[in-house]
């Protein structure tokens, strides 16, 4: 009588429905919060992926001198002003200690007053980016492609599967486990020796 | 019923809470994305600004280099013309009187009976006397005329020299208009303040001396694809009588010798003319010149130094950033902390200009121009703006900048 009763209440009983209500949605609503939040990240990335190949087609036109091109250091050029934007939003490349009497480039960006943190920062940044330089016969066109580190639980890993099934696994050279590449370029005229 | 039963019982006003909460982040996602994209679309406006007040500046420098050395040039044809006239001048003269007197003695020679002196006379009368029995008093006083009107000429191409190498309100003219013109431009692209340093360069020119041009007229200048040569003058033709053959009398003059028996198209006396006219430039300058008075009249020279003094750097910035979306925090500073963090807050671009002649460096050929260079603050002597407090705070915000960066 008693279990009969009890199983009649439940049907009656309306209490805890939001509850469940509320368990069944819950994860629904988290996962569509942490793709607003992932997706407005890659958003932010793209942004300032662009305004990196900005800086560096302009590096690239400012130090490009026809008389005397060296291709591979212009291309170090404009990688390096592409990282310098592009490392307020790496993660944090840890090393264990600074040889500074060894790197001269990362000497250069300690007397240019930078801090460790962003130092760091940098590193990644240039283990995430690949440049790319391509001239016509006034115009540099610089793709900077990002490996943008995707980093928010559960939505990061269902990204990158979709990536992966839609345009194949690329070549890394970085540590991270979930990133997204993100490319941007951009053409400017060269300023010219006659 | 209590409170806290109705409270426990009532269900409306659930679905405010989550609402509430996922409202706050997906707004200030957005907010991120908008404010991010906004700072760097103004970044990338000031570096415009800046790049295009760098050129703008670089430019008007280039064009008073141009200027400077075109009217080099004009003053060093002016003076090879004159010494052309001169030339003709003299030539005529002796010329006329050499020849008469040969003439004269060869006629005699001739009616003597002797062969080889009527054959001379033959060619002293075919090159000389059409053009000897033109020349009267009237045409060496044009003559004269025009080289007094060419000394004028000098002198108006040096005042104009000084002109554009002149100062105007403690500051020298062309960096006054370098910085007025560049900071314009700056601020029409969207640049709320904008500099130019350092500040007060004027142009790397000294004054040279009158010899300095001599080397230009022997053996032409660099940019001088519309030099008036040399050669060109030789060909042409005053009074009937080319200025070569002028020339040649005039080194018949010096030498003090008259032609030998054969005749003067096969007198090894004659040298050839390039060679003529170089010991004879040589010779104006360095031994007529100073009698002349010419040392008055001098070009403008680069100095020695003059690459580090036409390295230019510009600044854009706006100062304040109006943030499209945002949770503004208040801090309690007092109007000095302010001040500095306005200047912290502000977008920057800097921009490095040279001004440069890709070919031959110096004031005779007019290819000064300008080019964007990557930017090397240790390139740029900041000791002679350093009493400048303003300046002083233009490198603080410099070595700030360096440390910035956009987010």
């Amino acid at each position: 009588m008693n279990s009969k009763k009890s199983i009649i209440s439940l049907y009656v009983r309306e209490e805890g429905s939001a509850l469940i209500s509320f368990v069944i949605a819950f994860p629904v609503f988290l996962l569509m919060i942490f793709s607003i939040m992932q997706i407005s990240l890659l958003f932010n990335a793209k942004q300032l992926i662009n305004y990196a190949a900005y800086t560096a087609v302009r590096t690239g036109i400012v130090s490009y001198d026809s008389n005397q091109v060296d291709e591979s250091q212009v291309l170090n050029e404009v990688k390096k002003s592409a990282c310098v934007v592009l490392a307020s939003i790496s993660p944090k490349l840890r090393i264990a200690s600074y040889d500074l009497e060894i790197d001269a480039s990362r000497l250069d960006l300690y007397r240019a007053g930078l801090t460790e943190n962003f130092i760091e920062r940098f590193e990644m940044a240039k283990t995430l980016t690949l440049a790319k330089l391509e001239t016509s016969e006034d115009d540099l066109r610089v793709e900077i492609t990002y490996h943008c580190p995707l980093v928010v639980p559960i939505i990061n890993a269902i990204i990158y599967k979709g990536y992966q099934l839609t345009s194949g696994s690329y070549s890394t050279s970085h540590s991270i486990k979930y990133a997204l590449p993100i490319s941007a370029t951009c053409t400017l005229q060269i300023e010219k020796f006659k | 019923m209590t409170y806290i039963q109705n409270f426990k019982q009532n269900n409306s006003g659930q679905i405010l809470i989550s609402v509430v909460f996922f409202l706050f982040v997906l707004i200030s996602c957005l907010a991120l994305t908008v404010n991010v994209g906004d700072r760097i679309n103004k970044k990338i406006r000031m570096q415009n600004a800046a790049d295009a007040f760098a050129i703008e500046g670089g430019l008007w420098f280039a064009r008073a280099l141009n200027m400077i050395s075109i009217l080099n040039i004009s003053m060093a044809e002016t003076l090879s013309s004159i010494i052309m006239l001169k030339a003709i001048d003299k030539a005529n003269a002796k010329g006329k009187c050499i020849l008469n007197s040969n003439i004269s003695e060869a006629s005699e020679s001739c009616a003597e009976g002797n062969m080889s002196a009527c054959r001379w006379l033959d060619k002293l009368i075919e090159i000389g006397v059409p053009g000897i029995d033109s020349i009267d008093e009237f045409y060496d006083d044009e003559l004269r005329e025009t080289i007094s009107d060419l000394w004028e000429i000098m002198e108006w191409l040096e005042k104009g020299e000084d002109q554009i190498n002149a100062y105007s309100n403690d500051m020298p003219l062309i960096a006054d208009i370098a910085s007025s013109e560049g900071e314009k431009i700056a601020k029409l692209n969207g640049a709320e303040m904008a500099f130019w340093l350092p500040k007060k360069a004027g142009l790397p020119v000294k004054k040279g001396e009158l010899t300095d041009f001599s080397e230009v007229l022997i053996n032409g200048g660099s940019g001088v694809n519309n030099f008036l040569q040399w050669n060109s003058i030789l060909d042409m033709k005053s009074n009937n009588i080319k200025v070569r053959d002028s020339l040649k009398y005039l080194w018949l003059t010096y030498n003090e010798s008259g032609p030998g028996s054969e005749g003067p198209d096969t007198s090894p006396l004659i040298p050839p003319v390039s060679s003529i006219y170089n010991s004879e430039v040589d010779k104006v300058f360095h031994s007529l010149g100073k009698s002349c008075g010419w040392e008055d009249y001098k070009p403008l020279l680069l100095t020695k130094n003059w690459q580090n003094q036409l390295n230019f750097l510009t600044f854009a910035g706006s100062k304040k950033i109006d943030e499209k979306l945002t949770i503004k925090y208040k801090t309690n500073v007092d109007s000095y902390d302010f001040s500095y963090n306005e200047k912290y807050e502000g977008v920057y671009a800097i921009a490095q200009v040279i001004v440069y002649n890709p070919n031959d460096k110096d004031l005779f050929n007019q290819e000064w121009m300008a080019k964007l260079v990557p930017f090397n603050p240790d390139l740029i002597d900041f000791k002679k703006d350093l009493n400048n407090s303003t300046i002083l705070n233009w490198i603080d915000q410099l070595i700030l900048l360096k440390s910035i960066i956009v987010h």
